[in-house]
Protein backbone atom coordinates (compact mmCIF):
# COMPACT_ATOMS: atom_id res chain seq x y z
CA UNK A 1 0.00 0.00 0.00
CA UNK A 2 1.51 3.40 -1.37
CA UNK A 3 0.71 6.53 0.79
CA UNK A 4 -0.89 9.40 -1.83
CA UNK A 5 0.62 12.41 -1.31
CA UNK A 6 -2.09 14.87 -1.02
CA UNK A 7 -2.47 17.64 -3.70
CA UNK A 8 -3.10 20.73 -2.44
CA UNK A 9 -4.98 23.03 -4.59
CA UNK A 10 -3.04 26.30 -4.55
CA UNK A 11 -5.41 29.06 -5.57
CA UNK A 12 -3.51 31.19 -8.28
CA UNK A 13 -4.51 34.97 -10.02
CA UNK A 14 -6.41 33.23 -12.24
CA UNK A 15 -8.67 31.57 -10.64
CA UNK A 16 -10.06 34.67 -8.45
CA UNK A 17 -10.71 35.53 -12.16
CA UNK A 18 -12.70 32.81 -12.88
CA UNK A 19 -14.37 32.68 -10.04
CA UNK A 20 -15.27 36.32 -9.98
CA UNK A 21 -16.36 35.49 -13.41
CA UNK A 22 -18.80 33.01 -12.09
CA UNK A 23 -20.70 35.42 -9.58
CA UNK A 24 -18.44 34.52 -6.39
CA UNK A 25 -18.44 38.16 -4.11
CA UNK A 26 -15.44 36.88 -2.27
CA UNK A 27 -13.53 36.37 -5.42
CA UNK A 28 -14.30 39.59 -6.38
CA UNK A 29 -14.08 40.89 -3.65
CA UNK A 30 -10.34 39.50 -3.40
CA UNK A 31 -9.97 40.97 -7.19
CA UNK A 32 -10.75 44.52 -5.82
CA UNK A 33 -8.11 44.10 -3.22
CA UNK A 34 -5.64 43.57 -6.03
CA UNK A 35 -6.14 46.60 -7.72
CA UNK A 36 -7.84 49.26 -5.18
CA UNK A 37 -4.50 51.01 -4.43
CA UNK A 38 -3.93 51.61 -7.97
CA UNK A 39 -7.61 52.84 -8.99
CA UNK A 40 -7.94 54.50 -5.79
CA UNK A 41 -4.93 56.32 -6.05
CA UNK A 42 -4.66 57.21 -9.48
CA UNK A 43 -8.36 58.61 -8.97
CA UNK A 44 -6.73 60.86 -5.63
CA UNK A 45 -4.11 62.22 -8.17
CA UNK A 46 -6.01 63.15 -11.05
CA UNK A 47 -9.30 64.39 -8.99
CA UNK A 48 -7.47 65.74 -5.89
CA UNK A 49 -10.01 65.16 -3.23
CA UNK A 50 -10.64 61.93 -1.40
CA UNK A 51 -14.56 61.91 -1.57
CA UNK A 52 -14.48 62.50 -5.66
CA UNK A 53 -11.77 59.74 -5.67
CA UNK A 54 -13.37 57.16 -4.47
CA UNK A 55 -16.68 57.61 -6.18
CA UNK A 56 -14.86 57.12 -9.03
CA UNK A 57 -13.23 54.23 -7.77
CA UNK A 58 -16.64 52.75 -6.84
CA UNK A 59 -18.06 53.71 -10.57
CA UNK A 60 -14.88 51.90 -11.67
CA UNK A 61 -15.19 48.53 -10.04
CA UNK A 62 -18.57 48.66 -10.97
CA UNK A 63 -17.56 48.78 -14.37
CA UNK A 64 -15.17 45.92 -13.63
CA UNK A 65 -17.81 43.73 -12.46
CA UNK A 66 -19.92 44.27 -15.27
CA UNK A 67 -17.12 43.10 -17.64
CA UNK A 68 -15.36 40.39 -16.08
CA UNK A 69 -16.84 38.36 -19.28
CA UNK A 70 -14.13 40.17 -21.52
CA UNK A 71 -10.82 39.27 -19.76
CA UNK A 72 -9.01 36.61 -21.43
CA UNK A 73 -6.33 36.34 -18.10
CA UNK A 74 -5.70 38.80 -15.09
CA UNK A 75 -3.10 40.92 -17.06
CA UNK A 76 -5.48 42.30 -18.98
CA UNK A 77 -7.24 43.96 -16.38
CA UNK A 78 -4.29 46.60 -15.03
CA UNK A 79 -4.60 48.83 -18.14
CA UNK A 80 -8.33 47.99 -18.61
CA UNK A 81 -8.51 49.85 -15.55
CA UNK A 82 -6.41 52.53 -16.14
CA UNK A 83 -7.98 53.11 -18.79
CA UNK A 84 -11.36 53.51 -17.25
CA UNK A 85 -10.12 55.17 -14.49
CA UNK A 86 -9.12 58.24 -16.51
CA UNK A 87 -12.34 57.89 -18.15
CA UNK A 88 -14.49 58.03 -15.65
CA UNK A 89 -12.31 60.58 -13.07
CA UNK A 90 -12.62 62.79 -16.96
CA UNK A 91 -16.31 62.38 -16.51
CA UNK A 92 -16.83 63.62 -13.13
CA UNK A 93 -14.52 66.10 -13.18
CA UNK A 94 -16.39 67.71 -15.91
CA UNK A 95 -19.74 66.62 -14.12
CA UNK A 96 -18.60 68.10 -11.17
CA UNK A 97 -17.08 71.24 -12.39
CA UNK A 98 -13.33 70.49 -11.80
CA UNK A 99 -11.75 69.51 -14.82
CA UNK A 100 -8.87 71.74 -13.91
CA UNK A 101 -8.59 74.05 -10.82
CA UNK A 102 -8.04 77.98 -11.46
CA UNK A 103 -4.61 79.26 -9.58
CA UNK A 104 -5.75 81.65 -7.13
CA UNK A 105 -4.01 85.06 -8.78
CA UNK A 106 -3.12 85.64 -5.22
CA UNK A 107 -0.53 82.98 -5.39
CA UNK A 108 1.47 85.39 -8.00
CA UNK A 109 1.42 88.26 -5.55
CA UNK A 110 2.50 86.56 -2.64
CA UNK A 111 6.40 86.55 -2.41
CA UNK A 112 8.06 85.03 -0.08
CA UNK A 113 11.35 83.90 1.66
CA UNK A 114 10.68 81.15 4.02
CA UNK A 115 10.45 78.45 1.75
CA UNK A 116 12.71 76.15 3.74
CA UNK A 117 10.28 76.48 6.79
CA UNK A 118 7.97 73.97 4.85
CA UNK A 119 8.00 70.82 5.87
CA UNK A 120 8.00 67.83 4.44
CA UNK A 121 5.04 67.02 4.76
CA UNK A 122 3.67 70.29 3.80
CA UNK A 123 5.25 69.75 0.56
CA UNK A 124 3.68 66.88 -0.31
CA UNK A 125 0.16 68.21 0.18
CA UNK A 126 1.75 71.49 -1.80
CA UNK A 127 2.37 68.73 -4.70
CA UNK A 128 -0.78 67.45 -4.51
CA UNK A 129 -2.76 70.84 -4.31
CA UNK A 130 0.16 71.47 -7.59
CA UNK A 131 -1.39 68.66 -9.22
CA UNK A 132 -5.09 69.84 -9.23
CA UNK A 133 -4.01 73.27 -11.44
CA UNK A 134 -2.62 71.27 -14.34
CA UNK A 135 -4.62 70.76 -17.71
CA UNK A 136 -6.45 67.70 -17.46
CA UNK A 137 -4.07 65.94 -20.38
CA UNK A 138 -0.85 67.24 -19.04
CA UNK A 139 -2.06 65.67 -15.71
CA UNK A 140 -3.15 62.75 -16.56
CA UNK A 141 0.23 61.67 -18.45
CA UNK A 142 1.95 63.32 -15.28
CA UNK A 143 0.24 60.75 -12.91
CA UNK A 144 0.56 57.48 -14.94
CA UNK A 145 4.11 58.14 -16.65
CA UNK A 146 5.62 60.11 -13.31
CA UNK A 147 3.60 58.46 -10.41
CA UNK A 148 2.53 55.24 -11.39
CA UNK A 149 5.61 54.67 -13.22
CA UNK A 150 3.95 53.18 -16.78
CA UNK A 151 6.32 53.39 -19.17
CA UNK A 152 5.59 55.59 -22.38
CA UNK A 153 4.11 53.06 -24.52
CA UNK A 154 1.60 52.08 -21.72
CA UNK A 155 0.50 55.54 -21.38
CA UNK A 156 0.26 56.37 -24.62
CA UNK A 157 -2.32 53.65 -24.88
CA UNK A 158 -4.14 54.36 -22.13
CA UNK A 159 -4.87 57.32 -23.03
CA UNK A 160 -5.54 57.30 -26.51
CA UNK A 161 -2.74 59.11 -28.18
CA UNK A 162 0.93 58.65 -29.38
CA UNK A 163 4.21 58.25 -27.27
CA UNK A 164 5.86 61.74 -28.40
CA UNK A 165 2.82 63.41 -27.12
CA UNK A 166 2.80 61.75 -24.24
CA UNK A 167 6.08 62.59 -23.78
CA UNK A 168 5.47 66.40 -24.72
CA UNK A 169 2.77 66.14 -21.58
CA UNK A 170 5.04 65.10 -19.44
CA UNK A 171 8.27 67.25 -19.91
CA UNK A 172 5.16 70.66 -20.57
CA UNK A 173 3.37 69.18 -17.43
CA UNK A 174 6.64 68.72 -15.55
CA UNK A 175 7.68 72.52 -15.99
CA UNK A 176 4.48 73.54 -15.34
CA UNK A 177 3.89 71.86 -12.41
CA UNK A 178 7.23 73.42 -10.87
CA UNK A 179 5.96 76.32 -11.46
CA UNK A 180 2.53 76.32 -9.80
CA UNK A 181 4.61 75.15 -6.38
CA UNK A 182 6.62 77.36 -6.74
CA UNK A 183 3.77 79.85 -6.76
CA UNK A 184 1.91 77.70 -4.08
CA UNK A 185 4.81 77.93 -1.56
CA UNK A 186 4.96 81.75 -2.08
CA UNK A 187 1.45 81.81 -1.27
CA UNK A 188 1.86 80.02 1.81
CA UNK A 189 4.89 81.65 3.44
CA UNK B 1 10.89 72.53 -3.84
CA UNK B 2 11.16 70.62 -7.11
CA UNK B 3 8.93 68.55 -8.29
CA UNK B 4 11.12 65.39 -8.90
CA UNK B 5 10.19 61.56 -9.29
CA UNK B 6 10.48 61.19 -5.22
CA UNK B 7 8.60 63.64 -4.14
CA UNK B 8 5.79 62.91 -6.76
CA UNK B 9 6.16 59.41 -5.70
CA UNK B 10 5.62 60.39 -2.21
CA UNK B 11 2.25 61.93 -2.60
CA UNK B 12 -0.17 61.10 0.49
CA UNK B 13 -1.52 57.97 -0.28
CA UNK B 14 -5.36 57.24 1.02
CA UNK B 15 -5.98 55.49 4.37
CA UNK B 16 -6.96 52.03 4.96
CA UNK B 17 -10.03 53.04 6.03
CA UNK B 18 -10.80 54.96 2.28
CA UNK B 19 -9.79 51.75 0.67
CA UNK B 20 -12.50 49.72 3.30
CA UNK B 21 -14.71 51.74 2.51
CA UNK B 22 -15.19 51.84 -1.56
CA UNK B 23 -14.97 48.32 -1.19
CA UNK B 24 -18.01 48.07 1.04
CA UNK B 25 -19.91 50.46 -1.10
CA UNK B 26 -19.35 48.61 -4.00
CA UNK B 27 -20.25 45.32 -2.92
CA UNK B 28 -23.19 46.78 -1.26
CA UNK B 29 -23.83 47.99 -4.92
CA UNK B 30 -23.07 44.84 -6.15
CA UNK B 31 -25.81 43.17 -4.27
CA UNK B 32 -28.49 45.56 -4.66
CA UNK B 33 -28.55 45.32 -8.51
CA UNK B 34 -28.19 41.65 -7.79
CA UNK B 35 -31.81 41.75 -6.06
CA UNK B 36 -32.98 44.46 -8.58
CA UNK B 37 -31.41 42.21 -11.78
CA UNK B 38 -33.65 38.81 -10.07
CA UNK B 39 -36.76 40.68 -9.59
CA UNK B 40 -36.61 41.84 -12.81
CA UNK B 41 -36.02 38.27 -13.79
CA UNK B 42 -38.96 36.57 -12.35
CA UNK B 43 -41.29 39.61 -13.04
CA UNK B 44 -40.33 38.95 -17.00
CA UNK B 45 -40.68 35.38 -16.62
CA UNK B 46 -44.46 36.09 -15.56
CA UNK B 47 -44.70 38.47 -17.87
CA UNK B 48 -44.02 36.11 -20.65
CA UNK B 49 -45.95 33.35 -18.90
CA UNK B 50 -49.40 35.47 -18.88
CA UNK B 51 -48.18 36.59 -22.16
CA UNK B 52 -47.35 32.88 -23.74
CA UNK B 53 -51.09 31.88 -22.37
CA UNK B 54 -52.88 34.54 -23.16
CA UNK B 55 -51.57 34.19 -26.33
CA UNK B 56 -52.53 30.53 -26.56
CA UNK B 57 -56.13 31.21 -25.51
CA UNK B 58 -56.04 33.43 -28.22
CA UNK B 59 -54.69 31.46 -30.63
CA UNK B 60 -57.34 28.17 -29.57
CA UNK B 61 -60.30 30.24 -30.27
CA UNK B 62 -59.01 31.21 -33.55
CA UNK B 63 -58.87 27.53 -34.31
CA UNK B 64 -62.42 26.48 -32.81
CA UNK B 65 -65.30 27.75 -34.76
CA UNK B 66 -67.22 30.31 -32.95
CA UNK B 67 -70.48 27.64 -32.47
CA UNK B 68 -69.46 25.88 -29.32
CA UNK B 69 -66.91 23.61 -28.27
CA UNK B 70 -66.08 20.85 -30.40
CA UNK B 71 -68.41 17.77 -30.76
CA UNK B 72 -66.96 14.84 -29.21
CA UNK B 73 -69.80 12.62 -31.05
CA UNK B 74 -72.27 12.88 -33.51
CA UNK B 75 -75.51 11.81 -33.69
CA UNK B 76 -76.79 9.72 -36.23
CA UNK B 77 -78.86 11.65 -38.55
CA UNK B 78 -82.91 11.95 -38.05
CA UNK B 79 -84.84 10.12 -40.93
CA UNK B 80 -86.48 13.04 -42.66
CA UNK B 81 -90.16 13.64 -40.85
CA UNK B 82 -92.87 12.39 -43.42
CA UNK B 83 -95.97 13.30 -42.71
CA UNK B 84 -97.86 10.23 -43.07
CA UNK B 85 -100.95 9.83 -45.01
CA UNK B 86 -103.87 9.43 -43.07
CA UNK B 87 -104.66 5.63 -42.86
CA UNK B 88 -108.36 4.94 -44.34
CA UNK B 89 -110.15 2.32 -42.39
CA UNK B 90 -113.37 1.98 -43.84
CA UNK B 91 -114.21 -0.85 -45.02
CA UNK B 92 -115.03 -0.90 -48.67
CA UNK B 93 -118.27 -0.42 -49.73
CA UNK B 94 -119.62 -3.83 -51.84
CA UNK B 95 -119.84 -2.29 -54.86
CA UNK B 96 -123.98 -2.25 -55.78
CA UNK B 97 -125.09 -3.07 -59.30
CA UNK B 98 -126.27 -0.45 -60.83
CA UNK B 99 -130.50 -1.52 -60.53
CA UNK B 100 -132.61 0.69 -62.68
CA UNK B 101 -134.83 1.83 -60.69
CA UNK B 102 -137.52 1.67 -63.39
CA UNK B 103 -137.89 -1.63 -65.41
CA UNK B 104 -140.05 -1.45 -67.74
CA UNK B 105 -140.64 -3.38 -70.39
CA UNK B 106 -143.03 -2.09 -73.58
CA UNK B 107 -146.51 -3.93 -72.84
CA UNK B 108 -145.59 -4.83 -69.10
CA UNK B 109 -146.62 -3.30 -66.03
CA UNK B 110 -144.20 -0.88 -64.62
CA UNK B 111 -142.57 -2.64 -61.84
CA UNK B 112 -140.78 -0.32 -59.46
CA UNK B 113 -138.26 -2.91 -56.72
CA UNK B 114 -137.38 -1.23 -53.76
CA UNK B 115 -134.23 -2.66 -52.25
CA UNK B 116 -133.73 -2.25 -48.44
CA UNK B 117 -131.17 -2.64 -46.37
CA UNK B 118 -131.72 -6.09 -45.13
CA UNK B 119 -130.72 -7.84 -48.86
CA UNK B 120 -133.39 -10.24 -47.76
CA UNK B 121 -136.15 -7.88 -48.26
CA UNK B 122 -137.06 -6.14 -51.36
CA UNK B 123 -139.99 -4.63 -51.50
CA UNK B 124 -141.66 -4.95 -55.29
CA UNK B 125 -144.27 -1.89 -56.66
CA UNK B 126 -145.92 -2.71 -59.58
CA UNK B 127 -147.52 0.17 -60.82
CA UNK B 128 -150.35 -0.71 -63.07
Amino acid sequence: MTNCPSIVAVEGPADVLARARRGEETAFEELMRMHERQVLRTALRLLGRIEDAQDAAQEVFLRLYRKLSIFGSLSEVRPWLYRVTVNVCHDLARKRGRLAAELPASAVLVAGSQEEQINLGQRRELLAEALTYLPEKERAAIVLREIEGLDTAEVAEILGSTPATVRSQVSTGRARLREIVTRLERRRT
Amino acid sequence: MMPDEFSLRDLPEPTEASYEAVRGRVMVEIRRQKRVRSTARMVAAVAAAVLLAVAGLLALQQRTPMTGPPMLARAPEAPAFVVPAKAVHTRPKPKRRPIPLLAHAPGQPLVVRMQTDDPNVVILWMVD
